[in-house]
């Protein structure tokens, strides 16, 4: 499915190019909304701006949280025997597309059990992925790590409006009664689609990142030679990439998965999996974030 | 489970685990770096929720998308309207708070059952999510990447993930 790691490619160059920070996008956002509420609404610009100062602050139980979960999410992760079980999950994938599957698969599952452990494990597990598997995509990697709180999490055990409306007392009850959580995430429908998702786009993100062509002969004989070969990694591969920080912090504005030599590119079906499946000029682009 | 229990259990567990109080504060500030970007920005998204529900800005949008919407199509339409109202507010609980009173009374208009809208609502709320920074911020921090690196890939999960749930809600 070279055809979406085409457009995956497109688009990264885009949005590589014109979006702004996560914190511009904040402030752009507020703007949006004044002009929208002036625009559409009966508020006047004075009254908007005293919304916007009465919000600032009137979720800051729920700002603190949020930032417990962070921190003490950490904490339980970084904890001696979690961290050692997080490395060894880390090693198991057996190239840079098993890496993706896993991460996504991990986010999403865990997304469905509680949207503060899908958070604090990806941004734990992405650095340890991508030191296990300097060839990854990273930004794919990355990507997948956020399709816990991007799909899944309010389909599952967190999914805090079906919660709120099961409980007791809650502010809507008079209007719309209790409804239990069998009927909404524990419904057939709910729990259907939830793991259609969950499969979907953990086999889905794979043809994200782009297939070198198969038919390029350098590629074919370095697939052939390494299908061949140990699992030493080529020198390119070992001693910076292993040791040196997660790769691909900077990168360009072209995204170091396109070709020739794909970052995480498997050259034919077969070897996908296995570690060096892939040009070691590749593997050193991988490592630099850079072309 | 409320988040107060989760964040209970985290912290037992981390004093449990880490055996040494000087070893779990140093992790503990490993992990404020992570929360950093939502520290900052979450006083903002309290702001436009506040401008949204002072405004009654949703009521205005909610209202259109009703109008368009037959009984058959409705929990479509919420779908969509909550995962717009998500950009602007990506946060599930506070946000049902401003958008149910509406998109309640008008489902029962139409004659929706409940437990379809409270699902659709929750669907919706997810459907912005992956092009949202908000959620993403400790995972970026961890990454050392910034939004724009992964928003490509994002945009077309996103795309991809509205046809597939928007398909499911038709079709139900």
């Amino acid at each position: 499915m070279d055809f979406l790691g085409r457009i995956a490619l497109a688009l990264t160059r885009w949005s590589e190019r014109w979006v702004p920070s996560s914190f511009v996008i904040a402030i752009l956002l507020t703007f949006l909304v004044f002009v929208l509420a002036i625009a559409l609404t009966s508020a006047t610009a004075l009254q908007c701006v005293t919304f916007w100062g009465d919000g600032f602050w009137e979720l800051l139980s729920f700002a603190m949280q949020m930032t417990l979960i962070m921190v003490s999410g950490y904490v339980v992760a970084a904890s001696p025997p979690v961290d050692r079980a997080l490395t060894r999950l880390a090693r198991l994938p057996r190239g840079p597309r098993s890496c993706v599957m896993l991460m996504a698969f991990l986010s999403m599952a865990l997304g469905m059990l509680h949207w503060g452990l899908s958070i604090v494990v990806s941004a734990l597990m992405v650095r340890r992925f991508a030191r296990h598997e300097p060839r990854v995509d990273y930004r794919l990697l990355v990507t997948a790590g956020y399709l816990g709180m991007g799909l899944t999490w309010h389909a599952g055990l967190s999914a805090s409006a079906p919660l709120l409306v099961a409980t007791p007392g809650h502010f809507l009850e008079r209007q719309m009664g209790i409804v239990p959580l069998g009927q909404t995430i524990f419904s057939p429908f709910n729990l259907i689609l939830a793991f259609i998702v969950l499969g979907v786009f953990t086999l889905l993100i794979l043809s994200f990142t782009r297939v070198p062509d198969e038919r390029s002969p350098s590629t074919q004989r370095s697939s052939w030679r390494r299908r061949h070969e140990t699992e030493t990694p080529s020198p390119a591969t070992s001693p910076r990439a292993r040791l040196g920080p997660p790769p691909p912090v900077r990168p360009g504005p072209r995204p170091p998965a396109s070709p020739p030599g794909s970052t995480t590119g498997p050259p034919s079906a077969g070897s996908w999996a296995r570690p060096g499946s892939c040009g070691s000029s590749s593997t050193s682009m991988a490592t630099d974030g850079r072309q | 489970m409320t988040l107060n229990v989760v964040n209970f259990t985290y912290l037992m567990l981390g004093v449990a685990l880490h055996g040494r109080a000087s070893r779990l504060v140093a992790s503990a500030e490993e992990g404020m770096k992570l929360a950093g970007g939502v520290v900052l920005q979450f006083p903002f998204y309290a702001g436009i929720y506040g401008i949204i529900r002072g405004s009654g800005l949703t009521e205005v949008i909610g209202r259109a998308f009703a109008e368009a919407a037959t009984a058959r199509t409705y929990p479509l339409f919420v779908y969509w309207y909550s995962g717009l109202v998500n950009y602007f507010v990506p946060s599930g609980g506070s946000k049902w708070a401003i958008e149910a009173p509406y998109i309640l009374a008008a489902g029962d208009l139409l004659q929706v059952a409940k437990p379809k809208i409270v699902l659709a609502y929750a669907w919706g709320d997810m459907l912005t999510d992956v092009i949202q920074p908000f959620w993403a911020l400790p995972l970026l921090k961890a990454a050392r990447l910034d939004f724009r690196h992964i928003l490509g890939y994002a945009m077309l999960v996103f795309i991809l993930y509205a046809l597939l749930v928007s398909l499911a809600f038709w079709l139900a």
